[in-house]
């Protein structure tokens, strides 16, 4: 059973990892090398593919873009889920249980039946193609992961903590602020890295609501979409510009692998 | 305090929502006027061949996933809970897909499948394929976006379901070794039942996901996506975007939406029993 349970690990690990490997490889060959054959080595080691994709794909806008987005996203999120959050799990609400079924019907809400009319009314509001007209949205819609998390992880504090921190003077404000908020560390890092990661490689609404005609404003996988359907002929410039777009997400797991890890668990348990 | 995160939630999800669901009784290309048409829409929906194939090629790729994402992530699981120096490393390497864009993910695999590309050389010269299959092909093209997205996703039921296994006390296992249980035993008597609570979860995630696919979709078939392999969420998009035909996209929408929060709602409620069972 031993062995038989490592060769298929390891031909799992080979299924999953050798799709990066190829493109790694085939991004420093040129375009006619991959054409003839798809697979070889490389005949050297060159950066220059890489260089010249960063510069066609605008890639610089486009993490500035993502970057902007993905954390004005998290932070106010983390700060409207989480207040949304101690309150659903401190008080009582009128209509609080009926309010948090409708917040969590969005877990599952397709996003295709929102994105045209939120494109009119980015419209109306001025801010269509630019970056608050992804940013309200992603709040608005990973709020019930947030208040789903916060809620259970507020709802675990004994209740003692709240008296305590009545009996020395507090009003609701300090109390979440000063004495809820900072023990909500665990839960904020688990909303935090999900959110974030919905939210970086997040299309279709990014597709629409910051179109082409606004190109230095779109985020990465709407651009990195534009980029592939402009140069399909182009292998090349593809595979650098893939390796570009992946690097950063998968240095970031590897060195936060175990963070993330245990916020996919956590928040299932949660 | 909830009020804040109302305010977001009514403004960019609520208010778009009941304008679509508005919208499906109109007939709008997006810019005139609109016309008032009752029920037409979601008469015309019922007898549309292309929506009927689309939920159908939905629910294809909901049938494949449920193998090619939770089966195959929980046999990894199985086997990486398994291993004991190697686990980190094996945790780690499954899962690296994850965290690739789902984008990324297509665009990668759109090459790899290539009609003469490396997948179907490799598989050409070790005796799988006669002759090479074109994976693209409006035909097949659910099914190799099924397993392009297993390879997306196992990694993370793979961490879902080794958290899980991780969780059981080691006394139960233990004891069922004293007893004589072999390894497939020990999971099939023992492991198995207790990830119950765990496995409806991923039940849940999988079946509503897979009526909210698109990025794989959109991407991998490209602009050519044919009406045989349209799913829900393409053929909405398209209607309002290709077609202009706001008023029936909306309509679509809105019964796609309606099947999948009710799918939601009577799956969330066997998790919660699930869970009352646990030990």
């Amino acid at each position: 059973m031993r062995p038989l349970r490592h060769i298929l690990l390891i031909l799992a690990t080979v299924v999953m990892v050798f799709p990066l490997v190829w493109l790694l490889l085939s991004a420093m060959r040129t375009n006619a090398e991959i054409l003839a054959e798809p697979f070889a080595l490389p005949a050297r080691i060159s950066l220059a593919n890489f260089v010249e994709a960063w510069r066609v794909g605008q890639f610089a806008d486009h993490f500035l873009s993502s970057a902007v987005v993905s954390t004005c996203s998290v932070g106010g999120l983390l700060l409207l889920g989480s207040m949304a959050g101690f309150a659903f799990a401190r008080f009582r609400i009128p209509a609080g249980g009926l309010l948090f079924s409708v917040f969590m019907i969005a877990l599952v809400l397709p996003v295709e039946s929102i994105v045209f009319p939120l494109r009119g009314m980015t419209e109306g509001l001025g801010i269509a193609d630019r970056w608050p007209a992804l940013i309200g949205p992603y709040i608005a819609l990973e709020m019930p992961l947030a208040i789903y998390v916060f809620r259970s992880f507020f709802a675990s504090i004994p209740h003692e903590m709240e008296e305590c921190a009545r009996l020395d003077g507090c009003n609701l404000w300090q109390m979440y602020w000063r004495v809820f908020l900072p023990m909500a560390a665990q839960a904020t890092s688990v909303v935090g890295i999900l959110v974030f990661l919905a939210v970086w490689n997040e299309f279709l609404l990014a597709n629409f609501l910051i179109t082409d005609s606004a190109p230095e404003f779109q985020t990465l996988p709407a651009a990195f979409n534009n980029f592939y359907a402009r140069h399909t002929r182009r292998l090349d410039l593809i595979f650098a510009g893939l390796g570009i777009y992946i690097a950063p997400a998968v240095v970031v797991y590897l060195s936060f692998s175990k963070a993330i890890t245990r916020s996919l668990a956590g928040a299932i348990k949660g | 305090m909830i009020l804040p995160a109302l305010a977001m939630f009514v403004l960019f999800i609520i208010v778009p929502f009941l304008t679509t669901v508005w919208l499906s009784f109109h007939r709008w290309d997006g810019f005139l006027e609109k016309t008032w048409v009752g029920l037409a829409n979601f008469r015309r929906l019922a007898h549309d061949p292309t929506f009927r194939r689309a939920l159908s090629n939905n629910c294809i790729y909901w049938w494949i996933t449920l193998v090619s994402e939770i089966t195959v992530g929980l046999m990894l699981a199985a086997f990486v809970v398994r291993c004991r120096r190697s686990k980190p490393f094996f945790r780690l390497a499954l899962s690296v897909p994850l965290m690739i864009a789902l984008v990324a993910s297509a665009v990668l695999w759109r090459q790899l499948l290539a009609r003469n590309s490396i997948i179907n050389h490799l598989l050409v010269r070790l005796g799988v394929l006669g002759e090479p299959v074109t994976w693209l092909d409006p035909a097949l093209l659910v099914v190799t976006v099924s397993l392009v997205s297993g390879w997306a996703y196992c990694g993370f039921y793979m961490l879902l379901f080794s958290a899980a296994l991780e969780r059981i006390p080691n006394e139960l296992r233990e004891a069922a070794r004293v007893d004589g249980a072999s390894d497939w035993q020990l999971f099939w008597r023992i492991e198995l039942p207790l990830l119950r609570s765990i496995g409806a979860v991923a039940f849940l995630l999988c079946t509503t996901g897979a009526f909210r696919a698109f990025d794989l979709f959109w991407v991998m078939a490209g602009p050519m996506l044919e009406p045989q392999s349209e799913v829900a969420a393409t053929y909405v998009v398209k209607e309002a975007v290709t077609r202009l035909e706001r008023g029936y996209s909306a309509a679509v929408a809105v019964v796609v939406v309606a099947l999948v929060v009710t799918m939601g709602y009577l799956l969330s409620r066997l998790t919660s029993r699930a869970k009352e069972l646990e030990y």
